[in-house]
């Protein structure tokens, strides 16, 4: 699973030096990004408090639809 | 501070504000549920990544500076310098993409469920609207970086509708408020972006909402509703709320993964450089513009593609009142086949530019 992972990992961090490439952010670019893993806790930490918020949601939703069904 | 009918927020408010019938407004409105019913969470999710343009569009305005000398300069400031200024920058562009992609689902599936027929035609014709001037944003955005393409691709896009009849020079003129893009184009373009645009853009939406709320969601013809259909306020309104949460997730990914690039700084001096293209959903127009010879007989090829994209903006515009066998609620092959013909021409134009 960790092998996988870090296959994963290495994958993206390529397609993404590609892309940058390919968009003018490569070597030379005038733009400073934060580095692929600075940049994946961003994501992490965004998906965390998404997924909470969502899950929430969908809690109301149930209720919401139980107190529907009931009337 | 006291509040006089219940101990609660909503208690104080519904005395002052008629909190009470934008109550009972939002419970009165209901969403059919049927075979195609996934198909209109698009129309919240368009307004979902609309509002994530405003936000991020009044951030990066903070840092922003509209003149040639300093636009590109404030667009690596505000990546380079910035506290998360790359994460804005980027969720701004990548949200640009989306929210066309959303508008382009909802308005090809209400076309195909013929949601514009009586009594929601105003609704077709607001959100037609919306669309160009959705397209508008994108084309007055795609400037501000004042790099090489932003630079050849208005460069070229502004050249195209030129050959248009009466109107072609005029508003060329308009928008590039002078000869040569420079100063004048890149502030008409970003009063265009910020304040003109927003404006008209937030009047017609409201109007398209509202016209949502009293007249709710249509079902389309000869499709039997086999459930009761569900209250807006609150059962609708959640689902439209998870997925606005999965829109705004998928944005994320996008944003950290591929963050938005920046070019060379423009020279205005300098030969077009190759390969130069417009956003993709302008792909379908670029194309036809590269398919269509210069010369067709003794026509202006350009002439030729401009009056097609006329000829299919009033179409558009008119469906409501030309597609009588909807008005009657009979199913109407005709404009169906349209449909499909129209998504799948934009499908291949989009596929042919990518992979040449």
């Amino acid at each position: 699973m960790g092998r996988m992972l870090r296959g994963l990992g290495k994958a993206v961090a390529v397609v993404t030096a590609m892309q940058q490439i390919a968009s003018g952010m490569g070597p030379g670019s005038p733009l400073r990004l934060p580095g692929f893993w600075d940049r994946v806790v961003v994501l992490v930490v965004g998906i965390i408090l998404i997924g909470g918020l969502v899950g929430l949601l969908n809690a109301l939703r149930r209720r919401a639809d139980k107190r529907e069904q009931e009337r | 501070m006291t509040f006089p009918r219940n101990s609660n927020i909503l208690g104080w408010l519904s005395d002052r504000l008629p909190v009470g019938w934008l109550r009972e407004a939002a419970a009165a409105k209901s969403v059919p549920r049927h075979k195609h019913s996934f198909w209109y969470i698009f129309g919240g999710l368009t307004l979902f990544f609309f509002g994530v343009q405003l936000v991020t569009g009044l951030l990066l305005a903070l840092y922003y500076q509209p003149s040639p000398e300093h636009a590109y300069e404030s667009v690596a400031g505000i990546v380079n310098d910035v506290q998360h200024g790359w994460l804005v920058r980027s969720i701004h562009s990548w949200s640009a993409n989306l929210l066309v992609a959303m508008l382009f689902i909802h308005m090809f599936s209400a076309f195909l469920m013929k949601a514009y027929r009586k009594p929601r035609e105003l609704m077709w014709l607001s959100g037609a609207l919306l669309l160009f001037l959705m397209l508008g944003f994108s084309f007055t955005g795609f400037l501000l970086p004042w790099d090489t393409t932003a630079y050849f691709a208005t460069l070229i896009g502004t050249e195209v509708p030129k050959t248009m009849p009466i109107i072609g020079t005029w508003g060329v003129s308009l928008i590039k408020g002078a000869e040569e893009i420079g100063e004048a184009t890149l502030t008409r373009m970003y009063s265009l972006h910020v304040i003109y645009l927003p404006l008209i853009a937030l009047a017609i939406i409201s109007f398209h909402v509202l016209l949502n709320q009293l007249s709710g969601s249509s079902t389309p013809v000869g499709t039997a509703e086999r459930r009761p259909p569900i209250r807006f306020f609150p059962n609708y309104f959640y689902r439209d709320l998870i997925a606005w949460g999965l829109g705004l997730a998928a944005l994320l990914v996008l944003a950290t993964m591929l963050p938005w690039g920046l070019g060379d700084k423009a020279d205005p001096f300098a030969s077009a450089p190759s390969g130069i293209r417009p956003e993709w959903y302008f792909w379908p127009l670029y194309e036809t513009l590269r398919m269509i010879p210069a010369q067709v007989l003794w026509i202006n090829g350009e002439l030729i593609v401009n009056l097609i994209v006329g000829t299919l903006t009033i179409f558009w515009f008119s469906v409501p009142f030309i597609d009588r066998r909807s008005a009657r609620g009979e199913r109407s092959p005709v404009f169906t086949a349209i449909g499909v013909l129209l998504i799948s021409y934009m499908l291949l134009t989009i596929g042919l530019a990518y992979f040449t």
